[in-house]
């Protein structure tokens, strides 16, 4: 059985995920409102309940990166004194 | 059967009552009840989603806590010329929007409650040197402090309103130039104190008093953790790994960070004034360039607001709940 879920979802803020789901499951957030969950049926239970699209991980990798790719050609278009502030963004390889 | 003293080397208490404050996996018989009782963990620590906040911002500054939280100024989604004088306060519920920033800044720090908060330094929109002024907010409005000596951008500060410190830090961001220097704030005026022993920048840091603030890592590449008693500070047990540009929360004896780079951190640290612990819980989001301050007195519970890198890691919010305990009879039947 496959370790994680895929899905996207809009985090709406607080109950989102709560104290007890973070003990239920594995839950990370990454760009493009991609979620990385547990494969139990509670992390199961959570996407759907959230009106989570799950994804398959090579789905929610190409969204991923399609966003961080766009956040680093746009820091990229920064002036110096702008990238000064921040740090490019880094590529992120799902789980 | 071997019994509990040949187990761990230790004979069971034997006690009138439950103790007042019994620590994690103590065990002892009450006599009163006629139980064995032991002290177990509740619940474990987490974070959990809070409410999105208003203003997409990071790298501004903070101060408050998990019920009174205070985002100030920062940059935003577009950086130029998105230099925010915006304030967003938190309730513990819902984020609403507060008075504006006098000028606006972003990577300066703050300190103090939502009725008495305070933030100094930082970079302005039209210097690129430090910031040297302060401004204070009574939960409505801001108005001007005292101004400081030194400059300090991508710093710490800690204590409150009336009794603050400001440590190291940049004075200036290009060509980066930082500072050992510290000073006090008493609610009107600051003044110069002992220096700390690393210059660094983007710091983390923590202390509910300005007497007992502590200062951890930095960039760059720094897990070097320095501790301020009143005079001067002392270099003490390092985190694990490099950290810079994240939240810390808490005192010297119950701090806690969190978030930063490289890699927008999701892992959590715990500090009991000697030692840090990886936490178990972890951000369900990874982020860095938080809101820079909070003033708690504990490491119970904590909050992480207006971060990047990205526009939507500006409005998620993310609260800490510590490790609950909880008192049951042993049952051996």
């Amino acid at each position: 059985m496959a370790l994680f879920i895929y899905g996207t979802a809009t985090n709406t803020g607080k109950g989102f995920f709560t104290h007890q789901d973070r003990q239920n499951f594995y839950l990370s957030g990454q760009p493009a409102n991609v979620w990385v969950v547990g494969n139990n049926e509670k992390g199961a239970l959570w996407l759907a309940e959230k009106n989570g699209v799950e994804k398959t991980k090579t789905e929610a990798q190409a969204l991923v990166t399609a966003e961080v790719t766009a956040a680093q050609e746009a820091w990229d278009a920064l002036s110096d004194e702008q990238k000064a502030m921040s740090s490019r963004p880094g590529q992120i390889t799902l789980p | 059967m071997a019994g509990y003293n040949t187990i761990r080397g230790l004979r069971v208490k034997y006690l009138s009552a439950d103790p007042a404050n019994p620590e994690a996996g103590q065990v002892w018989y009450n006599s009163t009840t006629g139980n064995l009782r032991v002290d177990g963990i509740g619940q474990a620590a987490a974070w959990s989603s809070a409410a999105n906040a208003i203003t997409a911002m990071h790298a501004g500054q903070g101060f408050g806590g998990q019920s009174d939280a205070v985002g100030a100024g920062g940059y935003g989604p577009a950086l130029s010329p998105a230099y925010s004088n915006k304030t967003d306060e938190y309730n513990g519920t819902s984020w609403s929007e507060g008075g504006s920033i006098g000028s606006a800044r972003y990577t300066g720090q703050g300190c103090g409650s939502q009725t008495a908060g305070l933030i100094a330094g930082g970079n302005p929109v039209s210097n690129s040197e430090a910031f040297l002024g302060a401004e204070e907010y009574n939960g409505s409005a801001w108005t001007g402090g005292g101004t400081m000596g030194t400059g300090h951008g991508y710093a710490w500060m800690a204590g409150i309103q009336t009794a603050a410190i400001v440590y190291t830090g940049l004075t200036d961001p290009s060509p980066a130039t930082t500072s050992v220097n510290a000073e006090l704030y008493n609610g009107t005026s600051w003044a110069e104190v002992g220096n700390v022993n690393t210059a660094k920048y983007g710091i983390l840091g923590f202390g509910a008093t300005q007497d007992t603030a502590v200062k951890v890592g930095g960039t760059s590449a720094n897990t070097g953790v320095e501790e301020y008693n009143g005079t001067s500070w002392t270099a003490v047990n390092s985190i694990p790994a490099n950290r810079a540009d994240g939240m810390g929360s808490g005192a010297q004896t119950s701090g806690l960070i969190t978030a930063g780079n490289p890699g927008a951190y999701t892992s959590t640290l715990t500090y009991d004034g000697t030692n840090w612990t990886v936490s178990a819980a972890t951000l369900a989001t990874g982020r860095a360039g938080t809101a820079r301050g909070a003033t708690v007195s504990n490491n119970a519970t904590a909050i992480v607001h207006h971060s990047g890198p990205g526009a939507p890691r500006m409005l998620l919010t993310e609260e800490y709940n510590g490790p609950t305990t909880i008192v049951k009879t042993v049952s051996v039947s």
